[in-house]
């Protein structure tokens, strides 16, 4: 985890000196999400995993590490393939045992490895228009990726065993207009979820308006905006600029107030509960969840002499084990969490005096208050 | 054979004795799409080899992402055109649709059959993993995208990136294609009686060997297509094409 903010120069402030007395705001332990129809979706809180790699770790341990994020109150993505092989099911979609559990569906272009059943168990559907890269950069899913989800035998890999490319668009919409008859479909498949898009930055206030405005029934518009702000190298006052300015494209293109979650790479919880004061609804914390993932795959000695050990790295089998992970994801987690819950409370409900800076060019660019 | 025509379509009669064919009388025009899948939900299930139920939907004038996710051994009959998404996300149903349908018709489709007389959109069958879908017209651009099983089979002309994407199943097309047929596909080969504008890079035509003629040959019938399989050129990916001429002795080739 990072040490120091990113967003360092950003200043949450705190009541004016001769305020008395400000009450705290709530703590965000739930997460309210109005759907087109006014129907409400409760998440946890407003955190989430946006692209868990899940490929790198054995199916059983996906599984129980989704469960276990899940239970810290982070949104988890997942398809019931990354975590459950054919014929058998998943105790982090088994909604019984996990009643914290809640689910984003990622809908890829390409859709490999999605099951019907996948609309079933999910609070949220990603509509994901930002086309991903695999480890070499490339726009394509590799082998392990792809041997997951479509779960062939090795005799017979997908494309010979090699990767994938990858789509930027669903193939199936002729275009950014037409693509509320897709949402329509999605609301329709899984009645009971809140439709997202999912947007590379590069081009996104253009292609938001086009998208918003774009739609003639409320029912075609997204119930929220996901902006995977992580695959541009932006710097920390670029990525404050891009989250004030993406809240108010959204705000400015549709009539009805609609979600704007951030993908901003590696944070801290004081990052986040920045980007948070800055307009986002919900934080992608990848970075906090891609290194359990990273010590399950690839894990210290003090991990394996606690777990075990396979050929296939950390193996999650025994409840104990679970009992184990479930522990030691929430000690991992915990301190950040409650961090970012904790600042969360401090933001002034008036979004002008919420933020300043010492920095003039910080202060002058994001147009909040110059101090000092 | 019996005629049954429930007085209220949201409850289908009993089954019928064994040796019966029931049959089953819905409107789009009277029903929500939930009270249709709903209905078609309570008809009863019938021993495999019996033969299916034989489910009459009226009222389709373009209505888009209807009978989606239905998993029922029952034959459907739609009489009229169909908007997007139609039949998305299907397994076991037999459905053969009188009309046009929009765009992604059979998405997601696991298995059962799709039968559209005549045109179908953009993205026939996209993201399909088993079953057929037919389309007696024609097909607009990137039919059978990213599609991981299954055929299509199209008698008429298809549009452009047919294909584009998959990685397992087959494709049929009895006209022409568009540009860039079979982009970025792998597992997958085409068979295709007409001309295609032009193929993607990385795939190549490739002799009609006598398993694929007899395939095609079958499918063909199935489909009641007049037409010899010889007249179908085999498209591929050239990888594939590489490994299946390398193949002898090789358990698991590498394409790339």
């Amino acid at each position: 985890m990072l040490n120091s903010d990113s967003l360092a120069p950003l200043c949450l402030l705190p009541p004016l000196m001769d305020n008395a007395w400000r009450r705290l705001a709530p703590p965000p332990t739930s997460h309210s999400i109005t759907r087109h129809d006014n129907s409400l979706i409760e998440l946890p809180l407003p955190l989430f995993w946006f692209d868990p790699p899940w490929h790198r770790l054995a199916i059983e341990t996906a599984d129980a590490l989704a469960a276990c994020v899940a239970q810290n109150g982070i949104t988890v993505s997942a398809l019931s393939r990354d975590l459950a092989a054919p014929g058998s099911d998943s105790a982090f979609l088994n909604a019984a045992s996990h009643p914290m559990s809640t689910r984003m569906l990622p809908y890829r272009p390409e859709r490999y490895g999605l099951l019907a059943d996948d609309f079933d168990r999910c609070v949220i559907i990603d509509l994901r228009l930002a086309v991903g890269r695999d480890d070499s950069g490339a726009h394509v899913f590799s082998k392990s990726q792809i041997q997951r989800w479509e779960a062939t035998t090795d005799a017979a890999p997908v494309a010979g065993g090699s990767w994938v490319p990858a789509m930027s668009f669903p193939p199936d919409v002729v275009s950014l207009e037409a693509l509320g008859q897709k949402i329509i479909q999605l609301r329709k498949l899984s009645p009971s979820s809140a439709i997202f898009a999912s947007l590379a930055p590069f081009r996104a206030a253009a292609e938001i308006r086009r998208l918003l405005q774009g739609q003639g029934d409320p029912e075609q518009l997204p119930d929220g905006i996901i902006v995977r702000l992580d695959q541009a190298d932006f710097t920390p006052l670029q990525l404050a600029q891009q989250t004030g300015l993406l809240r108010k494209v959204i705000d400015n293109a549709c009539p009805r107030k609609l979600q704007l979650w951030v993908v901003p790479g590696s944070i801290t919880p004081g990052d986040a509960a920045k980007l948070v004061a800055l307009g986002a609804d919900a934080v992608a914390v990848d970075h906090w969840c891609d290194d359990l993932v990273q010590e399950l795959a690839n894990p210290s000695e003090a991990t394996a002499a606690s777990f075990g050990y396979s050929s296939r790295g950390i193996v999650i089998t025994s409840e104990s084990a679970r009992k184990l992970l479930d522990g030691w994801v929430t000690d991992t987690l915990a301190p950040s969490v409650t961090r970012f819950l904790g600042l969360c409370r401090s933001i002034d409900p008036d979004p002008e005096h919420r933020l300043g800076s010492f920095d003039p060019m910080w202060a002058d660019t994001l147009r909040i208050q110059r101090l000092g | 054979m019996t005629h049954q025509r429930p007085v209220d379509p949201r409850k289908p009669s009993p089954a019928p004795a064994t040796e019966e064919v029931a049959e089953y009388y819905l409107s789009l025009a009277d029903l929500t799409e939930a009270e249709l899948r709903e209905s078609i939900a309570e008809i009863p299930a019938v021993p495999s080899d019996a033969t299916w139920p034989q489910v009459h939907v009226s009222g389709a004038s373009g209505q888009s992402s209807s009978l989606m996710r239905l998993d029922h051994s029952i034959v459907l009959h739609v009489d009229g055109n169909l908007g997007d998404y139609a039949f998305a996300h299907n397994s076991r149903v037999d459905i053969r649709l009188s009309g046009s349908v929009g765009h992604g018709v059979g998405e997601g489709m696991r298995s059962g059959s799709i039968r559209v007389r005549q045109h179908a959109g953009t993205g026939a069958g996209a993201a399909m993993v088993g079953g057929t879908l037919a389309v007696y017209g024609s097909a607009g651009p990137r039919c059978g995208a990213a599609m991981r099983g299954g055929g299509i089979f199209v008698k008429g002309d298809v549009g452009d990136e047919t294909g584009v994407g998959a990685i397992g199943g087959m494709i049929v097309i009895g006209g022409d294609a568009g540009e860039r047929l079979g982009d970025a596909m792998n597992n997958v080969t085409v068979f295709i009686r007409g001309a295609a504008a032009s193929l993607a890079a990385g795939v190549t035509e490739a002799p009609l060997r006598k398993r694929e003629q007899l395939r095609l040959g079958l499918l063909l019938i199935n489909a009641s297509i007049r037409g010899d399989a010889t007249e179908f050129r085999r498209i591929v990916p050239i990888a594939m094409l590489e490994a299946e001429e390398a193949r002898r002795g090789e358990v698991n080739p590498n394409w790339r």
